[in-house]
């Protein structure tokens, strides 16, 4: 009996009044730093101006990608491999770019030339900066689907590991003509 | 009869005190909360929604940084809050272009190097600011190779040629 009643007097209410004022508070606070549209940034690092004395012999690369982009012909990647140069084109699918073809012809381009970080994009003037960064996107790393089938056993650490990276240094190339 | 009733009514009301309901309000205001909390950004670039500058998507993770602003809309270049050049057409004022050289452009060349001088006379007396030639570029998303070589080129001559575009991200 003397149970039944002090379960009955135990029952309150919460006052929550204090923390509803806390949470008004912050709310308008919070409203004023949100960002609907989350910012990321690529890196296109352009040709840098030095003075002729500042100009040092650098090392001359085994091989350099250059990539010429066409609204008329869509793509051409260009290996200069010690003097020797060697084209592969993608061509359009009905107008439109093949970016399907880019991925493809870039995996393979990076099979053959594992050492080539770095892709010079030179791309024609009446291409949009949309599809300059859709065309970035592509050839700076794997598509996920093609990720699994690049991978390969890292011998140092004997474990399965994968080069989800194609051409992650891009520079516009035709900067300054 | 009807004055006596009246006042039964107002005497009933009276006496009779009331809480407001405010847990479901609560709740609301949590959910609330967690979704603004969950929005919340410190990113030091921050776009207001605008018809004039609408930027690429892309699949970039790299958090932009705080550096030197240039932003490109359809219709003109600013050089942090000030404008330089306008944009017609997808191309740059003819205005704004030098006679001797159709890829400089000058009122922008001269707002950056005023710039990149500032800074590198706050690097003379304060050691840890540095001229690092980073430049954040705001670019809209339909602005021809053709206008953007234009300014890519100006702010390599005047020393900015770590370029960093802003892009959206595809989530």
């Amino acid at each position: 009996m003397s149970y039944h009643r002090r379960a009955g007097d135990a029952t309150f209410e919460l006052n929550l009044a204090p923390f509803l004022d806390i949470i008004v508070s912050i709310v308008p606070m919070l409203l004023l730093s949100i960002a609907f549209v989350q910012i990321k940034m690529i890196e296109a690092p352009t040709p840098q101006v030095v003075t002729q004395d500042q100009v040092k012999a650098p090392p001359k690369p085994e091989a350099t990608l250059t990539l010429h982009v066409s609204k008329k012909t869509g793509f051409q990647f260009e290996v200069d491999d010690s003097g020797k140069k060697q084209n592969t084109n993608v061509n359009n699918v009905t107008g439109q770019f093949d970016m399907d073809g880019l991925v493809t012809s870039a995996i393979a381009i990076k099979t053959k030339y594992p050492q080539i970080t770095k892709l010079q994009l030179a791309p024609d003037s009446d291409i949009a900066f949309d599809d300059l960064v859709k065309i970035m996107d592509r050839v700076r790393e794997k598509p996920q689907s093609q990720r699994a089938a690049a991978s390969f056993t890292d011998k140092a650490v004997d474990a399965k590991a994968e080069n989800r990276q194609l051409f992650p240094d891009i520079v516009f190339s035709s900067v300054g003509g | 009869m009807a004055a006596r009733g009246m006042r039964k009514y107002l005497d009933r009301r009276a006496s009779g005190n009331f809480k407001i309901q405010i847990t479901s309000m609560v709740d609301m205001f949590i959910i609330l909360l967690v979704f603004l909390l969950k929005s919340y950004s410190t990113s030091p670039v921050n776009i207001t929604p605008n018809d004039k500058l609408r930027l690429p998507q892309s699949t970039s993770a790299v958090d932009p940084i705080d550096v030197l602003k240039i932003i490109v809309s359809k219709t003109a270049v600013f050089v942090e809050d000030s404008k330089v050049a306008d944009i017609k057409g997808g191309h740059v004022d003819i205005s704004s272009v030098d006679n001797t050289d159709p890829q400089f452009i000058r009122p922008l060349f001269e707002e950056l190097d005023k710039k990149a001088q500032h800074a590198k006379d706050l690097a003379k007396v304060n050691e840890t600011v540095q001229f690092d030639g980073k430049v954040l570029m705001q670019v809209d998303k339909d602005l021809p190779y053709a206008a953007l070589q234009q300014i890519l080129y100006t702010s390599m001559l005047a020393g900015y040629y770590d370029v960093k575009f802003a892009v959206m991200t595809k989530d």
